[in-house]
This record gives structure tokens, sequence and C-alpha cells, in this order.
């Protein structure tokens, strides 16, 4: 065509609707995650443990598995409030290491490169790009923790029956609820610390901090300050979301004589102040000073 | 070889590094983790009778967070933002291009990140002990006399020597890695649970010749494989040897590097 016919055309094609159009964020962000080879094989082996415990479920339901792998040890392995526990706090922490390699890429890009501007000149709210960011990594976690968690639990309560069910109601809460708080609290912070640093490295290290070093910091503390109440466990990530999931399955009220309604208010307090790093951040300007 | 020359540009680079990072709002995160320890001695100040006044219960608070968390995630992050922050930065092509042996840019930039780190996490180290003995009578008492100084000593040669170390390491993985903190992941695990590995592979850690050095040894649990724990003697030198081996094979990937800052 001769480039003088090459004039302005309107766009033809179906327009996606507003209230989707944040989800144009998370096809890009996963064909760029899916680019990297490593970060596969991990996500793979997050599926690990799930595999695990779903082989012991069916092996406590089924006598003539385990007579033929002839492992009676299995037959011990009772599957209640302690073992869902346990899967809960593996996959909690694969979903955080997860996020800590995703996370920061997502927006730290944007912003070194001064890329926000691009976004939000589109009908994109920051809201919206914020939600978008947010998706990729609730869609990936969570096909980790609740989803395939409540896929278990679904399990063992056909092969044990519905009274099972009845005598382990919290179980089915506490994972759902329990994923879904870890969740929306590691993918905001991890976006708040991707947001704010402009580096990657710094970002992932950042956040590797956060749960190291601050649940060191906790422990050392209680050990030093030898309260009646070891505070210093709000301070544990892995241990505050240990406790809400006990709340939820088992009623347990308290650890360390820390109220458990102090370790939802510790996740709601490190979420608001993410919000509020995000909200500062995410802007179509800069002021460099 | 031009030796004076050589000094010059080394002096020059760390020089200028060393602004560069330590008077930069960058480090300000640095700065706060450094002074952590001094936040958590401070209401032992108010409460002092709370708390037991015992080395073991320094030495725990030195080595299970101080060394193994602060330390190795300070160094970490530190040192691999020396070229991989130039990288993203899309700044270490100036380097590259003045007429300075490359060598000598990882090793001014060594010595700017290793000055800074030894200094802030040694005076944090001691303004740490002097708080947490100095609360009562009977810790300023230890402090006075023959036993705690050179224990203090003890943990300031462990931190300088530890932050040589891992520094150099982290310089290392810096230039290797995109991103360094997937292999500063499995350093830590490395460096964490060695002590259940054989005798050979404990040898191939960092910490195995930190330890001896500590005034107090913490037992490591039931999982423990006991060895023979290197001499002082063996184990200093072995640790700065194989920090100059790292800065040789830092200077040599250094050499080799060609830019391609589309590629990060």
């Amino acid at each position: 065509m001769a480039v003088y016919r090459q004039n302005y055309k309107p766009y033809q094609g179906a327009i996606t609707s507003p209230r989707w159009r944040f989800m144009i964020l998370p096809r890009y962000a996963f064909q760029s995650i899916f680019e990297s080879r490593p970060l596969v094989a991990f996500y793979v082996l997050c599926f690990v443990p799930l595999v695990i415990a779903a082989s012991l479920i069916y092996l406590q339901y089924s006598a003539e598995a385990l007579a033929s792998l002839r492992i009676r040890a299995l037959a011990v392995v009772e599957i209640d409030s302690v073992f869902f526990g346990a899967l809960f706090r593996i996959q909690t922490f694969l979903a955080f290491l997860l996020v800590t390699f995703i996370g920061p890429g997502l927006i730290t890009p944007d912003v070194a490169n001064n890329a926000l501007p691009l976004y939000l000149s589109k009908p994109l709210s920051r809201k919206e790009y914020v939600a978008g960011k947010l998706a990729v990594l609730i869609g990936m976690t969570s096909l980790i923790t609740w989803m395939p968690g409540l896929g278990l639990i679904g399990i063992q309560a056909d092969l044990a029956g519905p009274q099972w069910l009845s005598g382990h109601d919290g179980i089915a809460t506490g994972f759902f609820l329990g994923s879904w708080i870890w969740i929306m609290t590691v993918s905001l912070v991890s976006l708040a610390v991707s947001a704010w640093f402009k580096w990657r490295p710094v970002a992932a290290a950042s956040m590797l901090g956060l749960f190291f070093i601050a649940a060191g910091f906790g422990s050392v503390m209680n050990d030093m300050m030898q309260s009646d109440r070891e505070w210093g466990i709000l301070l544990n990530m892995s241990t505050v979301i240990a406790m809400i999931f006990d709340w939820f399955s088992e009623g347990v009220t308290e650890r360390g004589n820390v109220p458990s309604w102090a370790a939802l208010a510790a996740m709601g307090a490190l979420s608001a102040a993410s919000v509020f790093v995000l909200y500062r951040k995410i802007r179509a300007c800069e002021v460099i000073r | 070889m031009n030796w004076q020359l050589w000094s010059r540009q080394v002096d020059a680079v760390a020089w200028v590094e060393f602004k560069r990072f330590w008077l930069s709002r960058r480090a300000i995160g640095i700065y706060i983790i450094a002074l952590a320890p001094n936040f958590l001695m401070l209401p032992l100040l108010i409460r002092p009778g709370r708390a037991g006044m015992l080395s073991t219960a320094y030495a725990v608070f030195f080595e299970m967070f101080w060394l193994r968390l602060v330390i190795f995630f300070g160094c970490a992050s530190i040192f691999s933002q020396f070229f991989r922050g130039e990288i993203l930065q899309k700044t270490l092509h100036y380097y590259l291009l003045v007429p300075v042996r490359r060598e000598i840019v990882v090793l001014g930039k060594y010595l700017a990140a290793f000055s800074g780190t030894a200094m802030l996490f040694s005076l944090t180290t001691i303004s740490s002990y002097l708080l947490y003995w100095g609360r009562s009578a009977r810790g300023r008492d230890f402090l006075a006399g023959s036993a705690g100084i050179p224990e203090l000593a003890r943990y300031v040669a462990v931190v300088i020597i530890a932050c040589a170390a891992y520094g150099a390491l982290f310089l290392l993985l810096g230039l290797l890695f995109k991103n360094p903190m997937l292999p500063s992941m499995f350093v830590l695990t490395w460096e964490s649970l060695n002590y259940v590995l054989p005798a050979e592979l404990q040898r191939v850690s960092i910490v195995h010749y930190l330890r001896p050095l500590l005034p107090v040894i913490l037992p490591r649990g039931p999982f423990v494989i006991l060895t023979e724990p290197p001499s002082p003697l063996v184990g200093i030198p072995g640790l700065m040897l194989v920090t100059a081996a790292l800065l040789v094979l830092a200077g040599l990937v250094l050499r080799r590097t060609e830019i391609t800052y589309s590629a990060d």
C-alpha cells in the first residue's frame, strides 16, 4: 500500500469490557513469568507436597494398596487438623517464596523504566493497575494453597464419610480463610516493596528480610524480654498465619499468651501499610528531587 | 607492574563508590537493620530485672540473629548491589570505558562495600554488647573484669571476617546472576543446615570457620554430625585466602563481561 494511503483509522476490533480491563495485565505477565524455566520448575515442585498428601489420604482408605506396598507406618498417619495444619504451613511457605520471586518483577520494571505513565494514560485506573498485578499473584498462589487444600479436604470427607467432616468442620474454613489472608497480605507486601524499590534484587531481598530477619528479631526479643506475653511472635509471619489457622480450624485463641486476634490485626496492619505505599507510589507522574 | 598507579586507582574507585552508596538514600534500610539490636536492647535498660544476665543469651542473639540473619542478608543486599545495581541503573559501562584494569574496579568496589559494612556492623555489635551488659551493676562488673572486653573483641573480629568473606561471595554472585537472591537463598540454606552434612561438606562453608572464633559456642541440636572444629590459626588465613580467590574470580568474570542492558 502506498505510504500516503496509510492514514489514521480507528480501531475496529472487539473492545474489552471496562470491568475486565485489568485482566489484560495478568495475560502478559503470565507469558513473561512462564518464560523462566527455573520458575516453572519451582512451580511444579510446589505441587509435590500436595501429591504426597493426596497419596497419604488415599492409602489410609485402601487396605489393598497398603498391603501391597507393605508400608505399615503410613497406616498410623492420622488425617486430622494436625495433618492439614502441616500441609497448610508448607503450602503457605511455598506460596511466600513464589510471591517473593514473582512479585518484585511485576511493578519494579514499570517504575524503573518510567512506564507507569504509559499504562495510566490508557483507560486503566491506578486501582485497576494494582488489581491486575495482584491477580497474577492471587491466581498463581491460589492454585497451590486453598484450591487443592479444599480438594484434599473434599477427598478425605468423601472417603471417611460425612461424620469426619462434621467433626472437623473448622479445617476447611481455616484452610480457605487462612490461605486468603496469607495470599492477600504477602501479595500486597510484595507489590508495595516492588513499587518502593526500583531494583528487583533489592525488592526480593527486602521480602526475604521481612520474613527471616523479622522472625529472628521477634524470637530474640522474646528471649531477651522474657515477658509474660511473647509479643515477638507477631513479627514471625509464619507463626502469625499458623495462629490464624489454629484459631479458625480448632478454636485456639492464643499462643505464647498472645491472643489470636492480634495475629489477624498484625496481618491487617501489614496489608494496610502496603496499600498505603501502593497509593503513594503508583502514580502517573513522579517528582524527582 | 605499576603498583603505585593501581593503588591510586583503587583508592579513587573505592572513595567514589563509598560516597555513592553509604551516603545515599539506598543505605537507609541497611542503617535501620543494623540498628535493630540496639532498639532491642533499649527496653532492657528500662526493665533490667526481667532478663537473665548470661553470656549464652548474648551468644544466642549474636549467632542466631546477628551473624546468620542480619550480617548475612546485609552483605547479600549490599555487595550484590555494587555490580547488579550498576547494570540495572545502566551505568556500568562508564567504569568499563575508563582506562582502568577491571580487577581494579572489582577491588575498589569491594573495599568500598567492605569498609562500610565492617564499620557499621562492628559499631552496632559494640553498642549492642555494651547496652546488654551495661544495664546492671553485675553486667558492668563483667565488662570491667578480665573477660568482658576480650569477648567483645572476638565478636567484632567475627563480624569483620564474616563481612570480608560473605562480601566477596556476594560480590561475585552479583556479577554472575541476574537475580542474586536465588543463589543467596541457596547459600543461606547451606550455611544454616551445613552441620547435618558430612564432615567434608561442612568444610565448604563460611560459618564452619567462624564458629570456633566465637567466645561462646552454642549446641546445634540433635541432628548434628560432630567434626573437629578448625583451629583459628587455620580458619582465619583460610577464609582470607578464599576471599582473595573469590575476588580474583570476580575480576576474571568482569574482564569477560559484555554489557547488554536490554537483557536486564
